[in-house]
């Protein structure tokens, strides 16, 4: 207590009740400092809110940066696991779907892959055209790790890379419009559907169905619209002669490995970037477990083609590494070290059987697409069940389930668009464009015109 | 006039042409060739398949000279020594008989 009060209090002359003045003083003083208390702990509150709010913004944005940069990968993988005659072509339509992608997103395909609760049905929700701010969106009543606009971005890259998957396996031979046409429907209408069953609150959410990042939901999805694609198209011409196959090497290794580089380090975003915050643990082991996987995947798929076929083959060991970042995406954050180097390792294994099975099924897929998207994102998938916190029967058969609903749904719906396609516009360039490459049928131009000098 | 065509190692050629210069030889021309043998075969394989065209052949370059009939004596012999290793797969020189030697700048 106060000495100067007890002072002042002792010299109050005799009839005030001097205890009661002193206690009423007291408390109000006691008010005033819990007040101000509270205000300064609710500033701080505040502050360390908006704090994490922007690095958990901040992360999400670096990212999505990530995420956009695989469509580079995409675009140099792609042109050198094909030949040189048609890498304007494929570099062509790297470019342009994640535009096409980008702006379909922003019209539709946001707000039918996250319709919100109010719209969101089982199977189909839609809130409206367009990126209308929502109350709240800049700050963090929306979402604690991110804004309205940062989410719109990062959901809008993962769709854009769906499609650039069916664009490796259908290279060499499809009409470059009728591939637009394609491209512009998957990725305005189906994918985002889709996509919604899980992530935007749909049935498979409620079931329980787990894929963290999208080894079903982008990367099988890409898959089976690339499956669709190659049957109905038909392999190029030369692979498939006289009962032999011919491998059609692609002209640069040096660009694929470039690419394959690109989308691991795209990873980064696409799997660090899905913890949806900056969470410090989560992210973190999220990184770790998908560099494992893809390691495991790489040095897997080398040993394995060397046993196949003698020779440590360059392009199988990069689609290795693509196959064991495609099968931890769906299991990322449930997953140990030990069961990521697991999933990688079997990807890396499965990847190598999966290129020479297509072949003898005469499915001719250029870049490996079918093998690592498909293949290994069903294997990931499966893994949930199988490998991590998660693991148990019933996980195992909602992986199940996921994997069949969304493959059926997919290969049926993009089967479908191939087909109108093919009805209005046809599918596959003439023999002599194919012979003579896209570049000059397609484009005018050829990506390396200075061989013969002038 | 004789042409001389001489299939060499790819390895050699900076030899062969450094010696030509040194005996007086102005003007060659020369091209990428690949050659194929059935003996020991190797085989190579792209994406676990058996791919014959780019591992399996063999690369060579080819150099084609034309000269007076009493210097070609020299440029072969030349042409022989610069290219030599002793090993199998030196080469081979072809020597032929030109009929007439047009100069298109000179009407």
């Amino acid at each position: 207590m106060d000495p100067i009060l007890i002072d002042t209090l002792t010299q109050i002359p005799a009839p005030v009740d001097s205890t009661s003045i002193f206690i009423a003083a007291l408390a109000d003083s006691l008010v005033a400092t819990k007040m101000a208390l509270a205000e300064t702990r609710s500033t701080l509150q505040a502050s360390t809110d908006q704090n994490s709010f922007t690095v958990n913004n901040l992360w999400m944005m670096i990212a999505t940066s990530l995420v956009f940069i695989m469509h580079l990968g995409f675009a140099t993988l792609e042109s050198g696991l094909t030949r040189a005659k048609n890498t304007t072509n494929v570099l062509f339509k790297n470019t342009v779907i994640p535009a096409i992608g980008l702006l379909t997103y922003a019209l539709i395909g946001f707000n039918l892959m996250y319709p919100g609760a109010d719209f969101a049905g089982g199977f189909f929700g839609f809130s409206g055209f367009g990126l209308p701010l929502p109350e709240g969106g800049e700050t963090s009543n929306y979402n604690p790790g991110y804004t309205y606009w940062t989410d719109f971005l990062f959901q809008g890259m993962f769709a854009a890379t769906c499609a650039t998957i069916v664009s490796g396996a259908v290279a060499e031979r499809i009409k470059l419009t009728s591939f637009l046409l394609f491209s512009v429907v998957f990725v305005a209408i189906v994918y985002p559907i889709l996509g919604m069953w899980k992530w935007g609150g749909g049935w498979l959410q409620v079931l329980g169905f787990h894929d963290f990042a999208g080894s079903t939901l982008v990367h099988s999805i890409g898959g089976w619209g690339a499956l669709a694609g190659t049957m109905l198209l038909g392999p190029r011409l030369g692979k498939f002669e006289k009962g032999r196959i011919y491998p059609i090497p692609g002209h640069s290794m040096t660009s694929a490995v470039i690419g394959t580089f690109m989308l691991w380090l795209g990873w980064f975003g696409f799997n660090g970037g899905s913890v949806l915050s900056a969470d410090p643990a989560l992210v973190s082991k999220v990184l770790v477990t998908t560099c494992i996987a893809a390691s495991a995947g790489a040095v897997l798929a080398a040993l394995t083609i060397y046993f196949v076929s003698k020779n440590f083959d360059l392009s199988m060991t990069l689609n290795g590494i693509l196959a064991g970042l495609v099968a931890i995406t769906a299991g990322a954050d449930v997953t140990s070290v030990t069961d990521s180097f697991l999933i990688g390792s079997v990807a890396g294994i499965v990847v190598v059987f999966a290129v020479l099975m297509f072949d003898k099924l005469k499915i001719d897929d250029p870049v490996g697409a079918l093998s690592v998207h498909l293949v290994c994102g069903i294997w990931g998938t499966l893994a949930v069940g199988v490998f991590g916190s998660k693991a148990g029967v019933p996980q195992f058969l909602n992986q199940s389930i996921g994997v069949i609903a969304i493959g059926a749904a997919a290969f049926g719906s993009a089967l479908l668009i191939f087909l109108a396609v093919k009805a209005v516009a046809g599918l596959r360039v003439s023999k002599d464009e194919e012979i003579y490459g896209l570049d000059a049928g397609e484009h005018g131009m050829e990506a390396y015109p200075n061989f013969l000098t002038k | 006039m004789k042409k001389i065509q001489a299939i060499i190692r790819a390895s050699k050629f900076e030899d062969v042409r450094d010696s030509l210069h040194g005996i007086g030889v102005e003007f060659f021309v020369f091209y990428e060739v690949k050659g194929v043998t059935f003996q020991n075969e190797h085989k190579g394989s792209y994406r676990g398949l058996s791919i014959y065209d780019s591992s399996s052949s063999i690369s060579r370059r080819v150099i084609e000279v034309v000269v007076p009939e009493i210097d070609y004596l020299d440029v072969v012999n030349c042409i022989k020594k610069a290219a030599y290793t002793g090993e199998v797969g030196d080469g081979k020189i072809f020597v032929s008989t030109v009929d007439q030697a047009l100069r298109i700048s000179v009407s």
